[in-house]
This record gives C-alpha cells, structure tokens and sequence, in this order.
C-alpha cells in the first residue's frame, strides 16, 4: 500500500494490470503444477482424462495471460530493481526471463504434446483449439520430454523467485514484494 | 397472396385455351417457351442419371485395399477424434450379400499410446476378437434411386451379433461411400469405467469411401 495503484506500470510500481496479471497467473501455476504430475501418475481413468482436460484448459489460460501481460510489459516501463550487486541483478533478471520464457514453453509444449497425440485440446470443453501438429509419436515423446524438462525447471526457478521476494520482504525489508502487491 | 396465385395459375394455362388477352403480348409469347425450357432443365439431368448409372449388381466385387478407407470418429471430451482400420476387405457376390471383414488388430488412432488403450480388454479386446464383420442379408436400393441403398445385416464386433442397417452410395465406377452412427456400448466397447459417456462418446461415427473391382473387369 506504498502508493495508489496506477494502470501503467512506473519507475517505482507496478500497475495494477501487471499486478493482477502476476498474481492471478501465480494462482494458476501453484494449482497447475501438482494437478499435471497428480493425473501423470495415474492409471488411466475417465478421471484421468478429466483432470487432464483441466490441466490443458488452465495451461492454455496461462497462455494467453502469459502473452497479455508480456505485451503489457513491452509496451511500458518496468520498475527499476532495488539496490544490490550486479550478480544478484543479473540473477534476477535471468530468473525473471526464464519465468517469462517458460510461462510459454510449457503451455506450448503441452500443447503440441497433445496434439501430437491425438488428444483434444479445449477450453473448459467451451470451444476446441486448433491441433498444432498432426499426430506423430516422435513429436510427442520431444514435446512431453521438453515438457517435463521446462517444469522441472520452472519448480527450482520458482521456489528461488520466492525465496527471494520473502528475504527482499522480510530481511532486507525493501519494496521488492510491496510494489507487487495492491 | 390468394389472388396472386390465382392470377399466376391463369396465367399458366393451357395453350389454346381461351386466354385473357393480355397487355404484354411478348412476354406472353415468350412464357410458354421459357417455363418449358425451365421443366426441362430441371428435370434432364435426372432422367440422364437414370438412365446411365445403374451398379451392375451381377457381377461379383471386390474391394481395392490401396484405395479404401474405413474411418471412425469418437468424442473424445466432446471433441471428435480420429481413427481408421488399416486392414479390412469388403466382397459383394449377386444376391444381396455384401461382406465386410475388419481386422481389429489394424486399429489405428495416431497414437501408440491409444492404440495399446483400445486394444486393451476394455476395449475392443482385439487379443480374443481381432475380426469385426458386417454380412448382408438384403440391400434394398433407397427411394428407387439406382445408386442409393440401405444394406441390412448382421455386424460381429467383440463377439456381439446385433443387426445394423448400413446406408451407402454405390457409383456403377465401383465407388461406394456411406456412414452411420454405432453405439459402441452396443458392442461391449469400452466397458466398466468407460461405460459412461462423461469422457469418451457413446455414438461412434464410422465413415467409408471404398473402391471396389468387379471380378469381371480383372
């Protein structure tokens, strides 16, 4: 509550849609993550493929979120980083782009996953997207492994993106999370 | 509107009968020509097809692997996806008996993990039933058109005998496409947990456009 939220984002804050964009995707990530490796585990199952079906629909809401708010992010400013070492800049700027970068690929690769394989991709079942491949075993088998490749990373950028904000909060107590918030 | 079709009712008569004479003398000498060259362009080509396209149904036939294909949709989530038997033979011998064996085994989704799915026992269990086959028992030619016709017989699937209706389009080139809608629960296809149709549809889609040869032409 550092100051009143504006619409474009600043040198010291973020507008409110980056922000929502932030948190509203975050939200979607945290549920998504345990959702995919929950329904990969299972045996086949009608529930299964419903969870499935749930995965893929807020994978391509990510998406296109994703998409929004990097545009959001081009067309603007972004608030400049606190104070700190040139490494840890240049971390955070590394972290922030493999953020963006997999907020992409892995909805992506999702996606040509299931196309390769012969499986739907729809949203919430209210309308079909397109088939980004046509069906083709070698495609699938690169896209789950890039798949699961891009989460395994997104897991260990992401708990250090947290831990970070939490010691620029709670340590440094610096604007870090603040600016982030409404 | 009544006395605008009675008007164009008069105005059809028959010729030689006594017409009102008319203010548009031309157009009435022209509309007699022109309302008769109409008929006939509706009604020629029909009468030409009548003529020409009858299936010669005495000879016996055979369908040509490389050029037919034996499709199915199914809902998957609503969506449907594809799939096709790579191997099946269709035979036609005069009186009625048309014969379509399906190797089951050739079940072909894009996919190497659905294709292990469906010939699982919940599905089309094709370890114990690897042939599917549909024989006549009457073809009966629709609205008595020469190219149209409803095949009726037995289709064993999964070791299931139910009787179907098959409606197809037979050109006399040996050209024969059709669809029809199957249920696969009628046949134990996708059974205990699969038996609802919440993910996968209950109504199958099966579609084909097969070549066949008459022996005679080989």
């Amino acid at each position: 509550m550092t100051s009143q939220s504006t619409i474009k984002n600043t040198e010291q804050q973020w507008g409110w849609p980056s922000k929502s964009l932030h948190w509203l995707i975050a939200l979607l990530i945290l549920i998504q993550i345990p959702l995919g490796i929950y329904a990969e585990e299972m045996e086949n199952s009608p529930l299964k493929l419903e969870l499935f079906g749930w995965h893929k629909s807020v994978g391509i809401v990510i998406l296109m979120l994703a998409i929004l708010r990097l545009l959001w992010r081009m067309a603007g400013t972004v608030p400049a980083l606190p104070d700190a070492s040139a490494v840890q800049r240049r971390l955070a700027n590394l972290a922030h782009t493999v953020l963006y970068g997999l907020m992409l690929v892995l909805p992506l690769s999702g996606w040509i996953m299931s196309s390769a394989a012969n499986r739907p991709v729809s949203l919430f079942g209210l309308f079909e997207l397109p088939a980004l491949v046509a069906p083709d075993d070698a495609i699938k088998v690169m896209a789950k492994e890039a798949h699961h490749v891009a989460v395994d990373i997104l897991i260990v950028v992401l708990v250090t993106h947290i831990a970070a904000a939490l010691y620029h909060h709670f340590k440094l107590r610096d604007t870090v999370l603040r600016r982030m918030w409404f | 509107m009544r006395r605008a079709l009675t008007a164009s009712l008069k105005s059809c008569a028959i010729p030689g009968s006594a017409l009102p004479t008319s203010r548009y003398p031309v157009f009435r000498a022209l509309l007699y020509p022109l309302l008769l060259s109409l008929l006939a362009v509706l009604y020629t080509p029909h009468s030409v097809a009548t003529d020409a396209g009858k299936t010669d149904m005495q000879k016996e036939w055979r369908s040509i692997a490389a050029l037919s294909q034996l499709n199915y949709w199914v809902g998957f989530q609503s969506v449907p996806i594809k799939g096709e038997f790579r191997k099946f033979f269709v035979r036609y011998k005069p009186g009625d008996t048309l014969l379509v064996s399906v190797d089951i085994r050739s079940a072909e989704m894009g996919d190497s993990e659905l294709n292990s799915e469906i010939a699982a026992a919940d599905w089309f269990d094709s370890k114990h039933f690897a042939e599917a086959r549909f024989v006549s028992n009457s073809i009966a030619s629709i609205n008595d058109t020469d190219n149209q016709f409803l095949a009726s017989g037995t289709l064993q699937l999964k070791g299931i005998s139910r009787t179907i209706a098959v409606p197809f389009s037979w050109q006399p080139d040996g050209h024969i496409t059709g669809e029809l809608v199957i249920p696969r629960t009628d046949f134990a296809i996708g059974s205990g947990q699969w038996s609802s149709s919440d993910q996968i549809g209950i109504d199958v889609r099966v579609s084909f456009d097969v070549r066949l040869q008459s022996d005679a032409a080989e």
